[in-house]
Parts: C-alpha cells; structure tokens; sequence
C-alpha cells in the first residue's frame, strides 16, 4: 500500500517515540508495526529523515549497533515530540472524518 | 534548524550501512549472498537520485544546479568557439539593430525633456480650418503674458540658430536661442552657476548650458563674467544652466541663450512672418514681425486657456475691422488658443522620422525573429551531435527538466552574450542612425540618442523574448530523446521543428523582400522625379558677408567681385549668387497682393521668394519660358520686377499671361517680367508652389548662396573655387563649399538610407533562410544516403532522387510563401500609404519578391539534391 502524502514524516516521529533508532531500522520499525501491509520507499526514507532534521523535530548522533557497528541513530527531540502529538491528533481527526463519510449509516447509528 | 547539517560523505556512508543491513537481512531469509545484495540494490532503487533528493533538503540546489550548469555549458561552449561567435553576431547584430532604432524612437518619442514635472509644459498654438502662422509678435507675447493667471507662466522663445561664437582666438558655429526673461522660470530650470536674465538686464548677456560649458571651457568651472563675441556682438555670461538641459528644440540643443532684445544686434533673422513691418529695424517693438514661439507651463490650462483666448478674439477683432458681423462671427468660432503639450520637446525631425523608425522597426523586429530561428537551427544542429550526451545523461537518471534546464543556461549564456554585444552595436549605431535619417539638405541634425533606461529595458525585454525562442525551442524538442533508439538519426520531433522553423523564415524573408522592394521603389521614383534644374555641372558655395563686417553698402561691389573671381576658373561659363540655395532648407514664404486677383476668404495667397542675380535661370539649368531673365539695368533704384514660376502663373494668372501684370506685398508695385518652369528648390519631396524671384539688388539678405557652373569637372572646381575665394577675399567667411547635386542627393538621404537599409535587411533574411533550407537539405541528404543507394541500386533514376529531394525542398518554400503572402498582403496597404507614391493594390513587389525567393532557395536546395543524386549505391549501402 502506498503511503499518503505526508504520513511518513508521522510514522517516522512516531517509530522514534519508543527510543533512538538508526536509519534501516526506522524503514524495517515501520514495515513489521503494519503488519508488512507499509513498504517504506527507501528511496524517500533519507529525504523524509534529513527534511525532518532541519525542521529541528528530530536530532541525529553517531553510535554502535547491537552488532557493534557504528552507526547514526535518529532520536526524537522535545520539539519533535510535540509536534508527533499534534500530527496524531490531526491524523485522527481526518481518519474520523474520512470514516464518518465512507460508513455514513453507522456513524449515524452510533452517534 | 540544527547546526549539524550532514556532509554527504556520512550520508553515503549511511547507504551502505542501509544496503548491507538489507543484504544481511535477504540472507537471513534465505537467499544466497550475491543476490541478496543484488536485491538490497534493486529495493532501494537509483542511490544518485537518493543522494541528491536528500541533500536537496540543506541546500539551495537551484542555486547549486546553477552553478553547475554555468561551469558546464562554459566549458561546452568554449568547445566550439566558432559557433558561439556566430551565434553570438548572429543575435547580437539582431539585438542591436533593434535596440538602436528603439533608442532613436525613444529619443525622439518617448524622452521628456530634462526639467521638472514637464506635462506641465506646452507650447501655445493657433487652432484655425486654414493652415496660419504659428508665430507672435513680441508685443503680442507681452499682453498674453500679462492676461496669464498667477498660478501659470508664460515665455517667449525664437529658433535655434546657429551663429559664430569667437572667444580667446577660436570661432565656431553654436545654437542660439533668444528668450524671454521668464524662459528659465517656466521650464523650472535651476542656474548651476550664476543667475538668469533679470527684466532690468543691460542688453548683452548670455546664459550657456552647461555642455557648452564643458566642451568650451574644460576644467574651468567659473564661467560667470567671461566675454564671448556672438556674430560679432560681445555678451557677458551670467548663467549656465542645469546639466543636461539644452534646450527645448531636440534636433538643435542650444549652447547659449540671450534676451529677445539681441535680435537686432546678432542680425536673427529667421521664422518671421512680416505683415507692414521693418525687418531692418528691431523686431522687439514691431507689432508686424511675428517671430517668437510661446512656452508656458500651468497645472490648471482650463484657466490659462480661458484667460489667453480672452486676449486673442480680442486681438482678432482688432485685426480685422471691417469685417461683416456675420463673417467675425464665424473668424471667432473658427480661431481659437490652444495648448499643445510641450514634455517632449519640440522637433522638426519628428514626423520626419515617424515613418521609417515604424517601418524599420517592424523590419528589424522580422529580422531578429529570423536570427533567432536561425540560432535555434543552429543550436539543433549542434545538438544532434550531442545526441549521445544526452542519451547517456538522460539513462543514468537526468530528468527531462534538468536536461532542459542545461541546454537553457547555454542559451541563456549565448543571449545574455549576444545582448551585451547588441547593447554596444546599439551605443554607437544609434545616434549615427538618427544622423542618416534626419539626413536633409546641408543641415546635419544634432540630435541625441542617449541610452537611457528605457532602451536599456527594451534591450533586456528583447533579449528575452530571443532567448525563449532561441533556447526553448531546440531545448524542448532535443530533451525528446527516446533512451533506447540509438540510430543516430533525429527525432521525428526535431526534424518537423526544423522544417517549421525553415518555413517560418521563408515567410518573414517574403515580408522583407517585399518591404525593400517597395522602398528601393519609392527612392527610384525620386530619383526619376524631374526636379526642373540641373545640378550635375554646378558647385555651390555659401559665403556669409555680413560676419565679415561688409555692411549694406559695400554688398553690392562685394557681390560682383565674388562673381568675377568665380568667373576667371577655367571651365565656368557662368556663375550666380541667390538667397537661398537650393534643396538647402532655406525657405522664405511671403503673403502678397496680386492686381486683378480676387482671394476668397481666408485663401493665403502667399509666394516663396528668392533673390537672384542676372544669368542665374540658366548657371542652375531652369527653363525661362517667357519674358525675359533679370539684367545689370534692375538695380535697387529702378522700378521693382519678378518673375514667377509656372505653378504661379497657373494659380494666380489664369486666362492671361503673367508678364506685365503686377503684385506686392502691400500694394501691387513689383512687375513680372518672366515665367520660369517649375522646379523643385526645396526638395526633390516636395512639389513646386507659386514662387517669385527678385533680383538680389532689389533684396536683402544676410547669407548668400553662389552657383557656379562649369563644362570641367565639377569636383575640382569644388575644391577650386574656395582656395580661389579665400586669397581674393581674406576677410570673408566661406561656410561650405560642394556639389549641388551632393546637396540634391542628401535631401532624399532619408530615403537612399532607407531603401539601402531595408534591402540589406531583405538581403540578410535571404541568406539566412536560404543557409537554414541548405542546411537541413543537406542534412536530410545525408541522412539518407543509403536509403538513396538502395533505391539506385534497386533501378531508381539519379533524376528521380533529385526530384525526391528537390519536392521536400520546395514543399517548405510553398509553405513559407503560402504563410507570409497573407501577411504581406495585411501589412502592404497600411505600409505603402506611408510611401511616396506607390498603389497599394499593385502586386508586382509581392509578385517580384516570391519570385527571388523561390529561384534562390531552389539554387539552394539544388545543390544538396544534386549531390543525393550522385549517390554511389556501393559505398552508400556499405555504410549502414
């Protein structure tokens, strides 16, 4: 499935709450949490971290994997963290409005 | 945004650490350790785009990807130096040629005149259903001034004449101009130094501009109180004005201004109209000698108007009392002030120039399409054979955007070259393109064709519009290529735009052949026109006795000694001075009384005059056609006589000869004793009015023209006759000396210059599409070669491959003819009303033009399709 414009800067933040996570990490985090249903474009993975890097929502540093190579891990930063609750809350509200328009009858029902 | 902006050695490094994760990844799945690299690399697609995307988000990659196309198209470009000079003089020229005809447009249209809020000006001028003089007597100009509401000015002015100004031993010829004290004041121009004329000023001042100031003086800066000698007057200088101005008459910048009162003692005498007056005595006080122009400035004319209209019904009512009530009534309703706007300046060369600016512009504007066409098949053609580049560029994953891009910045670079090349050309062009086209009589116009902003944007927007056409098109059609046909033959794309472009200039060069048929016309019609004297055998010379200080009593003795010495050259049989040279704008117009000749109301019966001596009809080659010539017995006491031309005679003299009747100027007291044949002294334009000749005794004048013809060879005689003239008489001025048919030929130097100018424009477009249709011929031709000897080999005649070519050929020449006829035939009407007696109907020009074009680019195409015909099958088919 092709991911919409724009979530993968929130699948990112939101894979980075959980702790520091380098860059092929991130990609295989977003593919196994969707139950594989996500493939991650790697080609518009390092746009996606660096345009998120000069936004200042997340910070980049050097480190060792668990195989002991080094490695850049991606962490998320206060501001990042702020901004992960706002896109949450905004991803929700779209998906209400978009389900409420797809299934008009049980919304109504529910309500 | 964080400081620690990744380098892109660490985001490389990051691809690997990716990739080799993915390939672990692949091998704990499974699969062995080659493919599973293999399928790491294909997951993660193409790295250089990756790289560059990721990157694209720190940096400004326009700015970067400029830089790169810059450094790249720089060292593609100087490459191949000889296609960038010729592209480069190819537009450059275009653009050039354009911007220097804008600049003279825009020096004698679009400029206002160097002083404050100039709408606010405009010159005062006569409205009436008969043309009039728009000219006012000085005491006139003193009670408009004094009607003038407070919150408007108003200033009297002359000509521009052109007097010798001596000072410190040097003497030359500068522009004067007399004006009223206010003059400065109206046109709100500051002093740079010193002051202005003040209403009690003793009469000898001067005020110069500051050009004069620092042509004549240099470096030193204090003018102020310095003596300068003008037509032998010494005037004291109190003022320079503000830089750059010079006047308000474009064509002839003023260098010195002096008060009106000076028209007597610098002996002005030029654009009266004299109406029972002295001319001898001074103008100033004389309500009969109309002579100045009136310049007034005010932000609110209704009330300037009302207030100066008030002054003029009363001053026509004064001016012709014994009208019938019902006739003044309607003098009232016809005649009336008006204002005409002055922010310009004011211009004699202005509709002189109108036309042909128009038409050249149009023309050149054609021409610069057509470079630019031909740069773009220039461009084409270099770019097949950088189809490879391309190919390569576009497969390791260029976009078509960035391709197109880098083939912009070359173009861009080619333009941006050209422009400041055509910047230079129009810098130096311009102002010698106004002088060609002002070319009239022995005047050379003065005007100045500053490069200001305005051209230089005009510069730039033209620039653009050539670079779009000249770069977006080959750009576009070469970004086309398909990755996988590597035959090396052009895109279909390509090759159609080609040929559009071929049949594009077909058609332009179709509209300027035409247009430069139609001018070489018009100029050979003048030249054919019979001008009614002859001016091949005869030199003419200027002499001015007045500056040499000869005064009106020693004239005469002075006029027979020039002609004697002008006599004694070898080869001269005769010799004649006159007022006014002829074809030398010198013009004098008088409104006379004829006997037995009844005007109609309002009818100007008006003659041009000339003073000549005895033996002048035949030195030029007029025609006395009866009566008989001027002789040593009219002299200035014995009674008054003229001859008239034809057209007089026709117009004022219907039924009986003119010979023996009478006319004058106040009262019919001049008798003609002759009729000369029409000729055209002004200009070969213009056609013969009514005119009078006078003998020069019974004239005064203050410059004199002397005609001198000879059986030899005029030239010499030319340079003769002054040497001749100056050892005789050392003390008086010779202003110029040369060919009376020089000075024939330069009042249709406007029209020469033209029909020389558009047929060299006709001729360059010719050759550019002729080259271009050459070109893709041989192209084509060489293209298929081995198609060609297939067909050879399978029975094909030589003669029918010529023909294969020659039709493709001539498809695009009918094309480009059946395109630009229609646009000829739009353009011709309009055009040709412009042009000195062409019909507008007449086809032959459309006719003629098609037909040079169709015989030249078939020679063109001829030779390409000749050589296909040669085609040697064998070695034609070895080659594919």
């Amino acid at each position: 499935v092709d991911l919409l414009q724009g979530t993968l800067d929130l699948l990112i933040l939101r894979t980075l709450r959980t702790g520091p996570l380098h860059g092929h990490a991130v990609a295989k985090a977003i593919a196994r949490g969707s139950g594989d249903v996500l493939q991650v474009e790697q080609g518009s993975l390092y746009p996606a971290l660096y345009r998120l890097i000069k936004r200042g929502w997340i910070d980049v540093e050097e480190g060792t994997s668990e195989n002991n190579r080094r490695a850049k891990f991606y962490r998320l930063t206060a501001k990042g963290r702020k901004q992960l609750q706002s896109e949450v809350s905004k991803w929700e509200a779209l998906t209400a409005a978009v389900a409420r328009i797809l299934h008009p009858l049980t919304g109504e029902g529910r309500s | 945004m964080t400081g620690r902006v990744p380098s892109s050695e660490q985001l490389d490094r990051e691809i690997d650490d990716f990739l080799d994760r993915e390939t672990e990844d692949n091998i704990d799945r499974g699969m062995p350790p080659r493919a599973a690299r293999r399928a790491a690399l294909v997951s993660f697609g193409n790295r250089a785009i990756v790289r560059e995307d990721t990157s694209a988000v720190f940096r400004w990659v326009w700015l970067d990807q400029l830089r790169q196309d810059l450094a790249y198209a720089g060292r593609t470009l100087g490459r191949t130096p000889a296609f960038v000079l010729s592209v480069v003089l190819t537009l450059g020229i275009g653009i050039g040629v354009n911007t220097a005809i804008f600049s003279v447009f825009n020096a004698t249209l679009l400029r206002t005149l160097p002083v404050p809020s100039p709408e606010d000006l405009f010159q005062v001028s006569v409205q009436a259903p008969v043309p009039v003089v728009q000219r006012y007597s000085y005491p006139m100009f003193e009670r408009l001034h004094a009607a003038v509401p407070a919150t408007a000015s108003l200033a009297a002015m002359s000509r521009v004449a052109r007097m010798y100004l001596s000072s410190e031993g040097t003497r030359e010829a500068v522009g004067v101009q007399l004006v009223s004290t206010g003059f400065f004041d109206v046109a709100k121009i500051r002093a740079e130094q010193g002051r202005f004329f003040a209403s009690d000023d003793a009469a000898q001042v001067a005020i110069i501009s500051d050009g004069y100031r620092r042509r004549h003086f240099g470096s030193s800066f204090d003018v102020v109180g310095r003596v300068l000698t003008i037509n032998g007057v010494d005037v004291t200088v109190v003022g320079v004005a503000s830089p750059g101005f010079s006047g308000v008459w474009l064509e002839s910048p003023t260098d010195v201004w002096l008060p009106l009162s000076m028209q007597h003692l610098v002996h002005y005498n030029q654009n009266m109209s004299v109406d029972n007056a002295d001319t001898e005595a001074p103008w100033i006080g004389q309500e009969g000698v109309r002579w100045v122009q009136l310049m007034g400035r005010s932000s609110d004319k209704a009330s300037m108007l009302a207030a100066l209209n008030m002054v003029y019904r009363n001053e026509l009512l004064v001016s012709s009392p014994d009208l019938s009530a019902a006739a003044r009534q309607r003098l009232l309703q016809e005649r009336r002030l008006i204002l005409d706007p002055l922010s310009h300046g004011l211009s004699n060369l202005r509709p002189r120039l109108l036309t042909p600016l128009g038409v050249l512009m149009g023309m050149v504007a054609f021409l610069l399409l057509m470079a630019s066409a031909n740069g773009a098949l220039l461009l084409m053609a270099r770019a097949s054979t950088r189809r490879q580049e391309m190919d390569l560029r576009l497969s390791i994953g260029a976009s078509r955007g960035r391709i197109v891009r880098q083939l912009l910045t070359e173009s861009t670079l080619l333009v941006g070259a050209a422009m400041i090349a055509g910047v230079v050309f129009a810098a130096w062009a311009g102002t010698a393109l106004a002088r060609q086209l002002a070319a009239a009589g022995g005047n050379v116009a003065q005007l100045v064709v500053p490069l200001d902003f305005r051209v230089l944007a005009f510069a730039i927007g033209v620039t653009v519009v050539t670079g779009l056409l000249f770069g977006l098109v080959p750009a576009l059609t070469l970004s086309e290529t398909r990755l996988v046909n590597h035959s090396g033959r052009g895109t279909v794309g390509g090759r159609l735009m080609a040929k559009l472009l071929i049949a594009l200039q077909i058609a332009v060069s179709l509209c300027l052949l035409v247009g430069a048929g139609l001018f070489v016309r018009a100029f050979r019609t003048l030249t054919e026109t019979n001008i009614g004297f002859d001016p091949r055998p005869v030199v003419t010379a200027r002499i001015n006795p007045r500056l040499a200080g000869y005064g009106e009593g020693a004239l005469p003795a002075l006029n027979d000694r020039v002609l004697a010495h002008a006599r004694s050259l070898p080869g001269v049989t005769s010799a004649a001075l006159a007022g006014c040279g002829l074809a030398s704008q010198c013009q004098s117009l008088s409104d006379v009384v004829i006997a037995g000749y009844d005007a109609s109301p309002g009818e100007q019966v008006r003659f041009l005059e000339n003073g000549v001596t005895p033996g002048y009809f035949s030195t030029v080659g007029m025609q006395l056609v009866a009566g008989r010539d001027f002789g040593p017995s009219d002299t200035d006491t014995s009674p008054k006589v003229a001859i008239v031309n034809r057209s007089a005679a026709r117009t004022y003299f219907r039924g009986q000869g003119p010979v023996g009747a009478r006319f004058g100027y106040d009262a019919p007291d001049i008798e003609i004793i002759g009729v000369v044949d029409d000729a055209r002294v002004l200009s070969v334009q213009e056609a013969p009015v009514p005119m009078a000749y006078y003998p020069l005794t019974q004239r005064r004048h203050l410059a004199f023209n002397l005609e001198v013809r000879t059986t030899g060879d005029p030239s010499r005689l030319a340079l003769e006759l002054p040497k001749l003239l100056a050892a005789r008489e050392p003390d008086l001025t010779i202003e110029r000396t040369g060919l009376l048919s020089d000075q024939v030929s330069r009042s249709i130097g406007q029209e020469r210059f033209v029909a020389v100018l558009t047929t060299l424009f006709g001729g360059v477009a010719l050759a550019l599409s002729c080259g271009g249709l050459l070109g893709l011929t041989s192209y084509a031709v060489s293209q298929r070669t081995p198609e060609f000897g297939l067909r050879l080999a399978l029975g094909a005649s030589p003669h029918r491959l010529l023909q294969l070519v020659l039709r493709e050929a001539l498809t695009l020449i009918a094309l480009g003819l059946i395109a630009g006829a229609p646009i000829v035939w739009l353009l011709l009407a309009p055009v040709s009303r412009w042009l000195f007696e062409i019909r507008t109907t007449d086809p032959t020009p459309l006719a003629a033009a098609g037909l040079v074009l169709v015989t030249v680019a078939t020679l063109a195409s001829l030779v390409p399709a000749w050589r296909a015909a040669r085609v040697n099958p064998v070695s034609a088919l070895r080659m594919d």
